[in-house]
């Protein structure tokens, strides 16, 4: 084969250029770190990193919508057993009120202990989380509950306690097709009122009827009456410990998804790594062997490329 | 009897060749680098004896011509593959461009803008705020950064379909002066070779001839003076014998994308587009890359935007804003083309973000169409697709993340597939480079060689001259 002088250059260029493209790439992944730094590295790697990216954020978000429903169902919660803690309370002193040895003047200041118990649990009923009121359904940014009227011994009358909000259910994602409540009808929770018909359903109670009639009789001087409320109360506590449980089973559907995301992250995290991640142990031995194999062609070509016969002519 | 003066006839005829031949390898020599350059050789002959009669006595050596030293057959191999290559280069360039922007590896991008959106509209979902007015504004902020990174894409886009276009005149212009120098050197060598083969005449030819058809793909023909016929694939002739026929890029004011699309027109026939038949070659590739290639590359944003759109709006227009309003949320577009140039928010939106419709009521705290939106994240749904609309959507049945990332996925695939053909046209041509270099390539030492050979020859011929001096002197001294 007759070898001549720019055929020698063309090769030594032409693999000169393809040792350093190579090392360039691997250059590349040395400093990104990534084994794929365009498209074309892995067409498929590529499209399922984005892929797995996404649904990294749609993972982190959809954990960010879960504290806040988890905050929120917690503020219920507690609120809920605050109220349960105001019932007890008029239980002991129904108990105390119901006693022959009581007379009127003691009732009457069992009654005002009554009233705050009452205001307590409008508050509880109005209670704000965010910014917004829990128990207002949509109706969010208004008290839910207005009371009309005070207070008066003669006649005995109590302020009439009217729910304002509606009953819509707002809904917060925490999975993939999957939501929870984290609103409650405060019409349900405090009036027993599930149908909205403005009467307490059966089994249920009102529970500002259930104190106002309370320190009435209180007010009344009315043992029989006064102990009759007991029960009244006691189904009270019930319907809060139901709604209670409710939020509790929402709030731990919320831990639950918040684990398995927790999961999933890792689990989307540790694949997204594995498609685009270099390795680097890999990718530095590469380098240090392409950039040998360059030094050995560089030299190989400063001594190949150099003599011809005339150097030697005289 | 024979004379003296005849051996000083041969000597000196001898020379001369000897002269000419170190004047063929000095030649080779000072061509040792230059392109397209195929090496010579000095033909010698003996010359034509002389009949005496004592029989025929030779006359010394005499030149019979210089050839070139090639194989026919790898000038035709070299120009069709640098046609191959031309084209596959020029994709190779194009769809680079379009992964470079499209590639989010190092820097956010479309995918990250699309996850941007739906967690704000996750984020106004789940707002526990009355009405969520920090969350309402951070949707607009979101769907503006979507709508900005659609826009930017596109317009990045459509800069490089006008720098292919603009490349298809420069390489019209380029193509037109090599067949104009075909036919110059066309004109040139018929003459020439009356006496003897135009050696450097056809390294030159031969040379534009594969520069031409690097730019586009060609067939040459010889007609019957040797005079070189060049047709492009379609048979239009771009040189005959002395002629050359310049193509013309004519702007195309039709064109959906852009009025300023150049249309390769031949001049047969007062003018023939001949656009669509150009295969290969540079040209053939900056064309499919301006009309094909990037084209779709556009579509499939316009198919994304106006999906997102349509998504969006469908649920968004069963809603109540805060203020009471209804609407969509995104300006109606009229069709996928060009949606992701005109994807903007609805007006009412821009004016107010509390005409964004979180609740099926105005109710502060209503979000059930904010997470019916959010949902949109994960809901697969037939694409429309360009042309579509009017009519059902017909498309493949996608998530909007779905279809982005299928996007990059297949843009990297068209782009790996290029750059592999393009090494692998590439390492062809080189094989055949060398190949060609190794016939008609100047190899120094052989050249080296051939002045040692010379010089000697030329030593021993002056060496003959001296010797009948000294003969003829010998003859002289003794009258």
């Amino acid at each position: 084969m007759r070898v001549t002088q720019t055929m020698l250059f063309r090769t030594a260029l032409a693999s000169l250029d393809q040792q350093r493209s190579r090392l360039a790439k691997t250059q590349e992944q040395a400093a990104s770190g990534l084994r794929i730094n365009r498209p074309s590295d892995d067409p498929l790697g590529a499209g399922a990193s984005l892929l797995m990216r996404s649904t990294d954020s749609a993972i982190e978000q959809l954990q960010r919508n879960g504290s806040a429903a988890r905050s929120r169902l917690a503020t219920v919660e507690d609120t809920l057993g605050g109220a349960t803690d105001i019932l007890l309370r008029a239980r002991e002193l129904a108990v105390q009120g119901s006693n022959d040895v009581q007379d009127a003047e003691s009732r009457s200041l069992i009654a005002r202990e009554i009233e705050g118990l009452h205001d307590a649990m409008l508050n509880s009923a109005n209670t704000r989380f965010g910014g917004g009121h829990v128990f207002a359904g949509f109706a969010s940014d208004a008290p839910p509950f207005e009371a009309s009227g005070g207070f008066s011994d003669a006649p005995p009358s109590a302020p009439v306690v009217s729910y304002v909000g509606d009953s819509g259910e707002v809904r917060v994602a925490i999975e993939e097709g999957s939501s929870v409540r984290v609103s409650f009808d405060g019409r349900r929770v405090f009036q027993g009122d599930a149908d909205g018909d403005g009467a307490p359903d059966a089994g249920r109670e009102d529970l500002f009827d259930v104190l106002a009639s309370l320190r009435n009789a209180l007010i009344n001087d009315d043992g029989p009456a006064t102990s009759a409320s007991l029960e009244r109360i006691d189904r009270g506590m019930s319907q809060l410990s139901i709604e209670r449980t409710s939020a509790g089973n929402e709030l731990s559907r919320v831990e639950a998804a918040a684990e398995r995301l927790d999961g999933q992250l890792v689990r989307v995290r540790e694949r997204l790594s594995h498609v685009q991640d270099a390795d680097l142990a890999r990718v530095v031995s590469d380098m240090v062997r392409q950039e040998t194999a360059l030094q050995a062609n560089l030299n190989a070509m400063s001594r190949l490329l150099s003599p011809t016969l005339m150097d030697f002519l005289r | 009897m024979p004379s003296l003066f005849g051996v000083l006839d041969t000597a000196s005829r001898s020379l001369a060749v000897n002269a000419l031949g170190l004047r063929t390898a000095s030649h080779n020599i000072s061509n040792v680098d230059t392109p397209g350059y195929t090496r010579q050789r000095q033909q010698v002959q003996p010359g034509a004896p002389t009949f005496q009669s004592e029989g025929y006595i030779g006359t010394g050596a005499e030149q019979a011509g210089v050839e070139r030293l090639r194989d026919v057959l790898i000038q035709r191999q070299l120009m069709r593959q640098g046609a191959v290559k031309g084209s596959t280069d020029a994709q190779s360039e194009a769809i680079g461009r379009i992964e470079a922007a499209l590639n989010e590896q190092d820097a956010p991008g479309l995918n990250a803008a699309l996850n941007t959106f739906y967690d704000s509209l996750h984020d106004l979902a789940s707002s526990t705020a009355p009405g969520a007015p920090v969350e309402r504004e951070g949707l607009r902020a979101a769907a503006g950064g979507l709508i900005d990174t659609l826009g930017s894409l596109d317009a990045e886009l459509r800069s490089q379909r006008t720098d292919a276009n603009s490349g298809v005149a420069s390489v019209v212009t380029e193509i037109n002066q090599l067949s104009s120098r075909i036919a110059e050197l066309n004109a040139a060598i018929s003459p020439a070779e009356v006496r003897a083969p135009a050696n450097d005449l056809r390294d030159q030819l031969e040379l534009a001839l594969r520069e031409l058809s690097s730019r586009i793909d060609v067939d040459t023909y010889f007609d019957a003076s040797g005079r070189t016929t060049v047709v492009m694939g379609n048979g239009l002739p771009l040189v005959e014998s002395d002629r050359s026929y310049a193509l013309d890029a004519r702007p195309d004011g039709a064109d959906p994308l852009d009025g300023n699309t150049l249309r390769v027109v031949h001049p047969a026939g007062g003018g023939s587009d001949v656009t669509a038949e150009i295969g290969s070659g540079r040209l053939g590739g900056l064309l499919r890359a301006r009309d094909t290639t990037i084209p779709a590359a556009i579509r499939a944003l316009d198919t994304l935007a106006y999906n997102l759109a349509e998504t969006v709006n469908a649920v968004h227009a069963t809603g109540v804003g805060l203020d009471g309003s209804t609407g969509n949320f995104f300006a109606t577009l009229p069709g996928v083309e060009d949606a992701a140039r005109d994807l903007e928010l609805d007006a009412a939106v821009v004016a107010s973000a509390d005409a964004i419709a979180v609740g099926q009521t105005s109710a502060p705290s209503d979000n059930r169409v904010a997470l019916a939106m959010a949902e949109l994240r994960d809901a697969r749904s037939p694409l429309f697709l360009p042309g579509d609309p009017p009519g059902p959507a017909n498309g493949p049945t996608r998530s909007l993340i779905e279809h982005a990332a299928a996007i990059v996925s297949d843009i990297g695939q068209q782009s790996q597939s290029l750059q592999i053909a393009s090494e692998q046209h590439g390492r062809v041509l080189e094989t055949l480079e060398s190949r060609r270099d190794e016939v008609s390539g100047v190899s120094l030492d052989e050249e080296a060689t051939r002045l040692i050979e010379l010089q000697a020859a030329f030593q021993a011929n002056a060496r003959v001259v001296s010797l009948v001096d000294q003969l003829l002197e010998d003859v002289i001294g003794m009258l």
